[in-house]
């Protein structure tokens, strides 16, 4: 009896042993399709993005300095919070000219909003990688070592630098994403330069920025 | 700005006792905005005096790193009620740099609330924007090219660098003018009047950014040039 239940019980074990194995290796393919690569037109919109917003006036004075992003991104759902803080403001100022289109730029019904949110409640934070920029020679840093060389004062000594937040752009529809942003002037540690929920909108085959939505934060 | 800021003085008393919530701030940051609160300076006086001015206002002082690690942070949560966070971080700044970051954070959330007096006000308040001609054409008009970030700095830049100098001058006097306006300017650098009148390569800017670094990290900075600056605030340790 004591043989059968020794035998019986290093049945159990060798016959689960595999399924665990097949279960954590599933999962894990999951998490790398969920998190640890960009589709292909994430990648197009994340790159198209830079492309159009580190060209504008208002990084003239840093057309020289190295850019970082930091590793870990920022939250898709900083798109919605974001968007919904635009959308609450919009809304009262209720004597202000009106003119802005609210098709084109407040599209989204409650429905699908609650949708997005709905699907990103177990969102997990994408960590970018050098490969995932085409166009611009980046650097990527993790958000802790930033924090240390601006609480050591190390960034003085550095070579002079922009720091990117980036969110993974979340997908509307085939013709419109929400990517947040934030940009900041590495020289004094990570002072402000520009930060937004971006629309991207693809026109005639091309993605392009849109429209804006302010998150309420001042620095 | 002010039609009549001598106003201010004979009710200051009564104004600085109103509370902006500063209990969540750190010893250091609390010690620093309690000396500020006893500014004389009348243009900062109203800004105080305004957003601790009663019931419908709700200012918060909090000390944490903000998510994208900026020295400072104004969150507008909503109508009448808005939070300040001053970092944690750049742990070796002086106390000069933290008054310099809570004089700035407290005009965006004035500035805040001068959008709540004009749209969610009861009533409402026409003429909020009276004083403020780039914020009247960021909300109002629509037609200000740029963010309200933007907006914001411009205004700043263009109505309170005085003011902010002038306080930080009441905060630690004795220093050379030249520093409290630096100061002031130092956190304006996105603000598009500072390009204009402090061109890249001017002299001008390097000091204004070598003396705001300096006082971030608590050490000279720009050593071996003509801006070389050397902190002057005080430690918090």
């Amino acid at each position: 009896m004591k043989y059968f239940i020794y035998i019986s019980f290093l049945v159990v074990i060798f016959s689960c042993k595999p399924q665990m194995n097949t279960v954590q290796k599933n999962n894990n393919i999951f998490l790398n399709q969920k998190s640890n690569n960009l589709s292909e037109v994430e990648n197009i919109i994340v790159n198209t993005f830079l492309d159009i917003e580190l060209k504008k006036e208002r990084y003239k004075n840093y057309k020289d300095y190295e850019i970082f992003v930091i590793e870990e991104s920022l939250k898709k759902m900083k798109s919605i919070e974001s968007y919904l803080f635009s959308l609450k403001e919009w809304k009262s100022m209720y004597k202000i000219d009106k003119i802005e289109d609210t098709e084109n730029r407040f599209f989204l019904d409650s429905i699908k909003i609650n949708n997005l949110k709905k699907n990103l409640e177990k969102e997990v934070v994408y960590h970018w990688k050098l490969t995932d920029f085409k166009n611009i020679r980046v650097s990527v840093i993790k958000n802790e070592e930033l924090r240390r060389v601006i609480n050591t004062g190390a960034y003085i000594s550095l070579p002079k630098r922009i720091n990117i937040f980036l969110s993974k752009p979340l997908i509307i529809d085939e013709k419109n994403a929400f990517l947040s942003f934030d940009i900041g002037n590495g020289e004094l540690g990570n002072g402000a330069i520009n930060h937004f929920t971006v629309l991207m909108k693809k026109i005639n085959g091309k993605w392009e920025q849109k429209g804006f939505y302010y998150d309420g934060l001042m620095y | 700005m002010i039609a009549n800021p001598n106003v201010f003085h004979s009710i200051k008393p009564f104004l600085i006792e109103k509370n902006i919530d500063d209990s969540q701030l750190n010893p250091c940051s609390k010690g620093v905005f309690q000396q500020i609160k006893n500014t004389t300076n009348c243009d900062f006086a109203q800004v105080l005096a305004k957003l601790g001015a009663g019931k419908n206002y709700n200012t918060t002082m909090i000390s944490a790193v903000p998510p994208n690690q900026r020295p400072g942070q104004t969150i507008r949560n909503s109508a009448y009620n808005y939070t300040v966070y001053i970092s944690t971080n750049y742990s070796d700044k002086t106390k000069l740099f933290i008054a310099t970051t809570e004089l700035h954070e407290l005009v965006h959330a004035y500035f805040m609330s001068l959008f709540d007096d004009y749209n969610n006000g009861n009533p409402s308040n026409p003429n909020a924007y009276n004083d403020f001609a780039i914020l009247f054409q960021m909300y109002v008009n629509k037609t200000y090219p740029g963010s309200g970030a933007v907006a914001h700095h411009q205004q700043m830049a263009t109505d309170y660098v005085n003011a902010i100098a002038s306080a930080l001058k009441e905060f630690q006097p004795g220093l050379d003018q030249q520093i409290y306006d630096d100061l002031a300017w130092g956190s304006l650098q996105e603000a598009p009047i500072f390009d204009t009148l402090f061109p890249v390569g001017s002299s001008n800017r390097q000091r204004i950014i070598n003396r705001y670094t300096s006082e971030s990290i608590g050490s000279p900075y720009g050593q071996g040039t003509p801006n070389e600056q050397t902190p002057v605030g005080q430690p918090c340790n």
